[in-house]
């Protein structure tokens, strides 16, 4: 016992348990969730997808790792969530290569450039997603992509029927159906159900912060409801727009990125709010048809600033 | 202890673990040799010391580095110095320590039966400046105080020492509060127990004020008590004595109790220790002791790898070397198994949030850390709150990425101290 080496590191002496790679897996499984009903919907090609957003998105970063000869951050699973997040947004016959590149913009010129994990001020996969819509738009276009399929529901794209037709054919989507994913969309982004059910299950285990999603929502169902209360012969009703497009996989995937969103209470509510309104005033009054994945990235570019809006910390107050 | 609910949305909930009444402790015996330190003054070098390896030393000397020198050291035993060496302490502290073999010659100095029921300031700080709990009575002296907190919550966890002493040494406590008062000098001084809720306030003290502390850690760090309990707002940056509130354990005042009763120096320190196993045993051991002495005792074996803590399990020190000595603020002795050990890691923040959601000063912890590891400690102080901080670490016991945040925050105020205390230097020359 005499000469024994003893481990002499800083107080506190325990920690809770958690870790960045549970948190990736929690986010990767409520995503997989999500994901699961295309895989029967369209077969083979969205599981290969999938994968290949997956495996892109790791080989990326490790290639960035060895690039810039730092340590291997592939273990902590973040490079593995934005590979599937990233395929949720994209629909099922996406070329393999538009996948490859998109996973490299989202891992190379969405995170690691800016220092990695932590680091980025934007949410990786939307970079990736915003780059790839410029570029190759009509390959990213649901209602062209998804042109071979047909199921017996209505194929085309709700959200872009929605700006293409009008509010008119909203009717031909029934709640249910939106609801339970009968509906044309990126792989995982049409299933409401599973995607709830997912967002239920991290806001359950804190996985992602609670405040933005449901502010997300609200500012969605706010707005959205008060254009429908103006003038419902040219808006749709609120339930419309939360099932229908990026919505959801906004408000609980997107939106809620780390890195990208405030942390303190009154700015997350502030920025998912932000999302929600300006989502509603660009499906409805603007140029997109959807409009979350610019909304989110507006709202990412000021989130550091909404975030200095805080509570006085303890001994700051006006007796100081 | 504390688990984190399998729904991450509610916060976890900490708990300061129940302390069970016990009363049994195990007494160590006088070791062979002792180890004291003494705070370092200046620069006064070791050679030129007046103390000498070769010194007889009797039982209540006061031991000093030179004659002029302020800080001491009363010997609890009788013997011969063996050596005099320089020790480094926590963030820079320096001391002296001298190692004495003891010699038992039933010697014994009683230079403070004297003060036996006469406490005042001036036997109080030339005595018992080292006894258990180490009271600073100079905050009588550089405050106005107007109320004194004899706090029986322990502010750590996994340490008892205070509940235990409130148990089984309530009198002591009694006399300690009567000889503060007089230490104080200020005869409206006003005495408030924190008690922890679970625990009876002992009916000896019942003449008392108390308040009842939570068990939700953290609930006992006294700037806690004081804002949350007292009512008495601590502007970040100050200290509680600067609102007049003096904090001392209910060691302490046990200790000084019994000093003033019986007329001799305390030296022996009551230590809360847990084994490997989680088993918790209360050990009495003369001060000097070396930690060792209390691990043969309780058939305690450690292994390369195991981690001993000095203090709690959230703002603890964990110590190098078993030969180390029993302290004056040792409270608690943890011994952690190799397996138990988590290491923190150098993962940047992800700015998850989850320290934000239990920091008890609100602090923005996530902004706070990324200035201190860029070394802007000035802006950390001035936009981020660095002041606020009680060190509690409960963020970095949350912390997703594993940042040591705790010890980010002290290198912080550290620095920060440092450097005002170079200005100060410029300045007055
Ligand atoms: S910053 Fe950390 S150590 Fe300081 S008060 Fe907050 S939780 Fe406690
Ligand atoms: S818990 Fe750790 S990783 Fe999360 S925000 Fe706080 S410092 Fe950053």
């Amino acid at each position: 016992m005499l000469n024994n080496k003893y481990i002499v590191s800083h107080s506190p002496f325990i920690h809770i348990g958690s870790c960045i790679s549970n948190r990736s897996y929690n986010i990767m499984a409520a995503a997989f969730l999500a994901i699961l009903p295309s895989f029967f919907t369209y077969g083979a090609p969205a599981i290969g997808a999938v994968c290949l957003a997956i495996s892109s998105a790791i080989l990326w970063e490790l290639l960035m790792n060895v690039i810039s000869k730092s340590e291997y951050t592939i273990g902590d699973g973040n490079a593995a969530t934005i590979g599937i997040i990233f395929s949720m947004l994209l629909p099922a016959t996406v070329p393999w290569w538009v996948v490859i590149t998109g996973t490299g913009v989202a891992v190379v010129m969405g995170k690691t450039i800016y220092g990695g994990i932590g680091a980025n001020p934007f949410n990786p996969v939307l970079i990736g997603y915003a780059l790839l819509k410029i570029s190759w738009g009509d390959l990213l276009s649901i209602d062209e992509s998804l042109l071979n399929y047909n199921f017996d529901y209505t194929m085309a794209s709700a959200i872009d029927a929605l700006k293409n037709i009008g509010v008119e054919s909203v009717d031909k989507y029934t709640l249910t159906n939106l609801f339970l994913g009968n509906q044309a969309g990126g792989m995982g982004a049409t299933c409401g159900l599973a995607l709830l059910a997912g967002g239920l299950y991290l806001i359950a285990r804190g996985m992602i912060r609670w405040e933005i999603c449901v502010s997300f929502l609200t500012g969605i169902i706010l707005t959205s409801l008060i254009f429908n209360l103006a003038d419902p012969t040219k808006f749709a009703g609120p339930m419309f727009h939360v099932f229908t497009g990026f919505t959801l996989v906004g408000a609980i995937f997107l939106a809620t990125e780390d890195s990208s969103s405030p942390v303190n209470f009154v700015p997350m509510l502030i920025y998912g709010l932000g999302c929600g309104v300006m989502i509603i005033l660009i499906r409805n009054i603007g140029k997109f048809p959807d409009g979350v994945v610019l909304s989110i990235i507006v709202m990412n570019i000021v989130s550091p600033l909404i975030d200095k809006i805080r509570t006085k910390s303890r001994g700051k107050g006006s007796y100081a | 202890m504390i688990k984190k609910s399998l729904f991450g949305v509610i916060p976890p909930c900490f708990s300061y673990d129940r302390y069970g009444e016990h009363s049994e402790s195990v007494t160590i015996q006088t070791p062979d040799s002792v180890t004291l330190l003494i705070d370092k003054e200046h620069d006064y070098p070791v050679s030129k010391s007046i103390l000498k390896a070769g010194d007889l030393v009797i039982q209540n000397e006061v031991l000093k580095i030179n004659d002029n020198a302020i800080n001491y050291v009363v010997t609890p035993i009788s013997g011969e110095i063996l050596e005099i060496s320089h020790y480094s302490g926590f963030y820079g502290r320096e001391h002296h320590a001298i190692k004495i073999k003891a010699i038992d010659d039933g010697k014994t100095d009683d230079i403070f039966a004297v003060c036996k029921e006469k406490a005042d300031l001036e036997n109080a700080l030339k005595y018992l400046k080292g006894i258990p709990g180490s009271p600073d009575f100079n905050v009588f002296k550089d405050f106005n105080i107007n109320t004194v907190v004899i706090n029986c919550a322990d502010s750590d966890m996994g340490v008892f020492t205070n509940q235990f002493i409130l148990n089984n040494s309530a009198n002591d406590i009694k006399s300690g509060i009567k000889s503060l008062k007089s230490i104080s000098g200020n005869k409206d001084l006003r005495f408030i127990l924190a008690i922890p809720d679970n625990l009876m306030k002992p009916s000896e003290l019942s003449d008392f004020d108390e308040v009842k502390v939570n068990q939700k850690y953290p609930s006992a760090f006294p700037i806690q008590i004081c804002e949350d309990l007292l009512g008495i707002n601590v502007p970040a940056g100050t200290t509680t004595e600067e609102q007049g509130v003096a904090f001392f354990t209910s060691e302490t005042a046990a200790s000084i109790g019994s000093a003033y009763i019986k007329g001799e120096i305390p030296f022996e320190k009551t230590i809360t220790v847990t084994k490997k196993d989680g088993s918790i045993v209360f050990v009495k051991a003369m001060m000097g002791t070396p930690l060792n002495a209390i691990f043969n005792e309780l058939d305690i074996t450690l292994t390369d790898g195991d981690r001993i803590i000095s203090g709690g399990l959230m703002t603890g020190n964990s110590v190098y070397s078993e030969f180390q000595p029993v302290l004056a603020d040792t409270d608690g002795l943890i011994i952690q198994d190799s397996a138990d050990v988590v290491i923190a890691s150098d993962t940047p923040c992800i700015n998850c949030g989850d320290c934000i959601r239990v920091c008890p000063s609100k602090i923005q912890i996530s902004m706070l850390v990324r200035y201190i590891e860029a070394g802007e400690y000035e802006d950390a102080q001035d936009m981020y709150d660095l002041d606020s901080c009680i060190e509690c670490g409960i963020c970095s016991y949350v912390c997703v990425a594993k940042i040591p945040l705790l010890q980010f925050i002290k290198l912080a105020k550290h620095e920060l101290g440092l450097k005002e205390l170079e200005m100060e230097e410029t300045d007055a020359e």
